[in-house]
């Protein structure tokens, strides 16, 4: 993915047509900070506590504090922050993933992640990481905010109480949510094969 | 098929109580739609089989692993980490029993790259002969292909919790504690990091020894990083660095960082940053954005129970060198903690004997020398504004605003603005003024009768106002903390408070305020004599000379440059200042007509800092200009053409910059024959600039002399007559001497409009006295002086005058 050194007025700008409603800014958003985010998320992703949070949040705090301080940023809600940095965080995963695959001899043992406790029939560093990637914009087409919970919860490593909050719904929304996207999900990729 | 009802059908069939017949159920909802039915079944039935379906990482199971390691066979369970799980082995060899622990990294962590690291980690570590360090006595894979390690077997309590159980007082503890300073500097001085200490590796033995657990772990792990993918426990946050929390890789100042919260939690039982669990914490820490509660404030009463003390006596018990010693392990820029364990452990003896201790108090000045943010992006990247002329001086304006985010960085801004500030943007649309207003009065409180304090909060706030384009709310703020500094004795802090204040003009455009400012700067700071921070010394000569620069004063600019120049670069400047200064130095050149070197210097610059747009616009203009000397026209068109749009797209149109750098691109359009866009750029533009100007600018001259350029090219004489004007009273406001360069061209256009609308004799004039200013002007305006003599001559040598001479 083109990725570049993110002008600081082009993150405003493109921020602000977001806000304005415009989604396609937010891929050029992603793109712009695309960079940026993967070095903070070499930093974080590897760490794990007993909350994923943590390393989750850390990130996208980060990237809310840096947008944050571009001069007089229409901030419209931390939401738009968060959701982005979960797709972002989606794509760097996506992208190892292929790269990781591209390497490997075929034939060679790797070794598989569990992708998150609840999804553990995603291996996270393997191939089905661009299927499910693939199937997730499949899944935001129909729900987006469907699609929304899981990158926020499984991505970015949100509790469910804190994809609540961003999402601006209840926790049992967001509960039932990720049951539907689930069971979504699964039934897409296990058609696959 | 809408997906609502659809996923509306799916919950609620979730919902149904266990013995509901979900199928009927869903046939009775849905009716005759076969379709939804059969979509919404297929997702109840793909969720069944989703729980069925087998994980990835079978649940850690609680059994011990039937199979040998080597040598040896696992015979409990210790515990269990992310990376790994300790057992207790015993040898299978029937040789001789010897209880061990065995150490299994986690399965996902192997394959061929990371076993050739373990393998060469492990010897390392089996060099490792201390009493107080478990001993490494074996390892290698075991048939499931997992590496293991065998350890020194060691029955022993976390040293928190046996402190704690025993009620140890605190000499007690520190006893306990420099045991473990000193097997943390065996291992440093071969060589060997911990990385992860924390009181779960830290046991105390029954006979009240120490012994250090997983050594070298933190190091493993980092090989480790190479080869996974994601959720891999490295070590606890708690007690790691903000360096390491950044990434990056382990060292001994981090074990130094960690062995100071670990002796922060002894002292006082509390976690030297608040709520451990909290995020925002984290990050803080991550970008050295938060301070360590001074120890005293951190005693609770049964933590003074748990020392054998009343919380009183505790906290009398810290004040002072102990807190002192704490606080300087806990530096977050690591550069000035204790710079080995060994300085923390004698540091600590010197204050059990009753001797001074080398840590040195925390104070404001002294916090003040940390700028390192690497992390944090300027708020705006600011562009140099580098107007570029046709024949008259180098006008460098430096937009200020890196240089704002630069000064900002001069002291942290609080964790309560932080807070403050992240707080008040969750509540829908808010721009960051308003965040900023609404802080202001949550900040009094937290400064109440603090001046140092109060001075820090307030040159924070005013350099976040001045980021903000909010000159007036700027002034007010770093006014009163500069009385604030000079209150407090803080000349560092004055002289920061002062080169904001400068930037705050100089973004008006009074430069020479600024330069006023600048200098005054610099006094406070020579009061500091020897102490005076060099880096401040740098930024205020190079403000200073490129201001001057800017006002075309080269004779005065050139000794500020020299000055912050010759002494080399001090630690702390960023690449990007360098450049900047290097872009100044060669505009001073270019001046002198030294274009050669000049650009060297540009190149020079453009190394510096490759990738850094900010530098890129500075040198760009800077090569503008130079074009401009020496009449490559075409060039100069096409660098301000990029110039130009390079501020459209960053700055956006309604700025000043992008108004100045777009009449230039329309001055070189009008010379290269591009006369009638050129003409309505500034018809156009204009007027926009006017309203956006500020009238106490110094340098409004600019873009109206260019506008007066293309107006002659355009042979509209009466604008561009009136342009000159302008351009020459606005010269005449500034207040800029004489041998002003602008000056000389405004005069030149100014003759030549006049000559255009047939006032000769008037005209002439001007265009001698143009002459002789030229004249007092470098050696860059040498070949103006001659091109304008010429003009002069073939003028008073034509007959004709009915049109003025041909530009």
């Amino acid at each position: 993915m083109p990725s570049g050194k993110a002008l600081p007025g082009e993150i405003t700008a493109l921020l602000s047509q977001w806000g304005a409603g415009d989604r396609r800014a937010l891929t050029g958003l992603a793109t712009l900070a695309y960079d940026d985010l993967r070095a903070i998320a070499n930093a974080f992703l590897r760490r794990e506590n007993r909350t994923h949070t943590l390393q989750a949040t850390a990130l996208v705090n980060e990237l809310y504090l840096r947008l944050i301080r571009q001069r007089n940023t229409q901030i419209t809600d931390r939401k738009h922050f968060y959701t982005l940095a979960a797709m972002i965080m989606r794509r760097i995963l996506a992208d190892y993933a292929r790269q990781t695959h591209a390497l490997k001899r075929p034939g060679t043992r790797h070794n598989r992640v569990p992708l998150d406790e609840d999804m553990a029939w995603i291996d996270a560093a393997g191939e089905e990481m661009l299927a499910l990637d693939h199937a997730l914009g499949e899944l935001e087409a129909l729900d987006e905010r469907s699609a929304h919970t899981v990158e926020l919860r499984f991505f970015l490593g949100c509790t469910n109480e804190e994809t609540a909050e961003l999402l601006n719904v209840s926790r049992k929304t967001v509960d039932r949510d990720l049951e539907f996207a689930k069971a979504w999900l699964y039934r897409r990729l296990s058609g696959k094969a | 098929m809408r997906i609502e009802r659809v996923k509306a059908l799916f919950q609620d069939a979730l919902d149904l109580p266990a013995r509901r017949d979900w199928v009927t159920w869903l046939r009775a909802q849905t009716g005759s739609d076969y379709q939804l039915f059969e979509e919404v079944s297929s997702l109840i039935r793909a969720r069944a089989a989703m729980q069925q379906a087998a994980p990835i990482a079978p649940a850690p199971a609680a059994s011990v692993p039937p199979n040998c390691f080597g040598a040896y066979r696992a015979v409990g369970l210790l515990g269990r980490g992310g990376t790994s799980t300790v057992y207790r082995a015993e040898r299978a060899d029937g040789q001789y029993r010897q209880t061990v622990a065995l150490k299994v990294m986690a399965g996902y962590l192997t394959g061929p790259e990371f076993l050739r690291r373990f393998e060469t980690e492990r010897q390392l570590l089996a060099t490792l002969n201390h009493p107080n360090i478990t001993h490494l006595l074996d390892g290698g894979i075991a048939e499931t292909g997992e590496p293991f390690l065998v350890m020194e077997y060691v029955e022993g309590e976390r040293l928190d919790d046996y402190c704690d159980r025993l009620k140890l007082s605190v000499p007690r503890r520190l006893a306990l504690f420099v045991k473990v300073c000193e097997a943390v500097e065996y291992a440093h001085r071969n060589l060997i990091v911990h990385g992860d200490l924390k009181p779960n590796n830290i046991l105390a033995t029954a006979d009240g020894g120490i012994k250090l657990l997983d050594f070298g772990t933190g190091v493993l792990l980092d090989a480790a990083r190479e080869f996974t993918v994601t959720r891999t426990r490295m070590l606890t946050p708690r007690y790691a660095s903000p360096e390491r929390l950044r990434g990056g890789r382990v060292t001994p100042a981090h074990d130094v960082f960690s062995l100071g919260i670990l002796l922060y939690e002894l002292l006082t039982g509390a976690w030297p940053f608040g709520d451990p669990g909290s995020m925002l914490r984290e990050l803080q820490r991550a970008m050295d954005d938060a301070y360590a509660r001074a120890p005293v404030n951190a005693v609770t009463n049964e933590a003074a129970a748990a020392r054998g003390l009343t919380a009183e006596r505790l906290r009398r018990l810290l004040k002072g060198d102990l807190s002192a010693i704490v606080l300087k392990a806990l530096e977050s820029d690591a550069s000035l903690r204790y710079r080995s364990v060994r300085d923390l452990q004698e540091d600590l003896e010197r204050y059990l004997d009753g001797l001074p201790v080398r840590a040195r108090v925390q104070t404001a000045w002294y916090r003040a020398g940390k700028f390192a943010r690497r992390r944090w992006l300027p708020v705006s990247a600011a562009l140099l504004l580098a107007v570029s002329l046709s024949a008259a001086s180098i006008v460098a304006i430096e937009a200020a605003r890196t240089a704002r985010a630069q000064a900002a960085k001069a002291y942290k801004v609080s964790a309560i603005l932080k807070d403050v500030l992240s707080s008040a943007a969750g509540h829908g649309n808010v721009t960051v003024m308003q965040m900023l207003e609404e802080a202001e009065p949550k900040l009094q409180r937290a400064w109440a009768g603090d001046p140092q304090t109060e001075a820090e909060l307030r040159l924070n706030l005013g350099a976040s106002y001045v980021t903000l384009s909010q000159p007036d709310r700027a002034m007010a703020q770093l006014q009163r903390a500069l009385t604030l500094f000079r209150i407090a004795g803080d000349y560092q802090g004055a002289a920061i408070t002062l080169y904001i204040e400068g930037q705050n003009r100089g973004e008006l455009g009074q430069i020479a305020k600024s330069v006023a400012l600048y200098r005054q700067g610099l006094e406070d700071l020579s009061r500091l004599g020897k102490e005076a921070p060099k880096l401040w010394q740098f930024r205020l000569n190079l403000m200073i000379g490129g201001s001057l620069a800017v006002l075309d004063r080269y004779e005065e600019a050139r000794p500020w440059l020299a000055a912050a120049l010759e002494t080399g670069p001090p630690a702390g400047v960023d690449a990007w200042e360098l450049a900047n200064a290097d872009v100044r130095w060669g505009s001073l050149l270019a001046a002198e007509g030294k274009f050669e070197e000049a650009e060297e210097r540009f190149a020079n610059a453009l190394m510096r800092a490759p990738r850094n747009s900010l530098v890129a616009g500075m040198v760009r203009g800077a090569r503008i200009t130079v074009a401009g000397y020496r009449g490559e026209f075409v060039r100069a068109r096409d660098l301000a053409r990029e110039d130009c749009e390079r501020s459209l797209l960053i700055l956006g149109p309604a700025r000043v910059e992008t108004a100045v750098r777009c009449a230039a691109w329309a001055r070189y359009r009008a010379e290269t024959g591009e006369i009638e866009p050129a003409l309505r750029q500034v018809r156009d533009e204009l007027p926009k600039v006017r309203k956006i100007w500020n009238r106490e600018s110094d340098y409004l001259w600019v873009p109206l002399t260019y506008a007066a350029h293309v107006m002659l090219k355009a042979d509209k004489f009466t604008e561009a007559d009136r342009y000159a004007r302008e351009a020459l009273h606005a010269s005449d406001i500034a207040g800029s001497p004489a041998n002003n360069p602008w000056r000389a061209e405004a005069t030149e256009l100014l003759g030549s409009a006049l000559i255009g609308e047939r006032d000769t004799v008037p005209g002439q004039r001007l265009l001698f006295e143009a002459q002789r200013l030229y004249a007092q002007c470098g050696p860059a305006w040498s070949a103006s002086a001659r091109r304008l003599a010429e003009a002069i001559r073939l003028f008073s040598n034509k007959a004709d005058h009915t049109r003025g001479p041909s530009w």
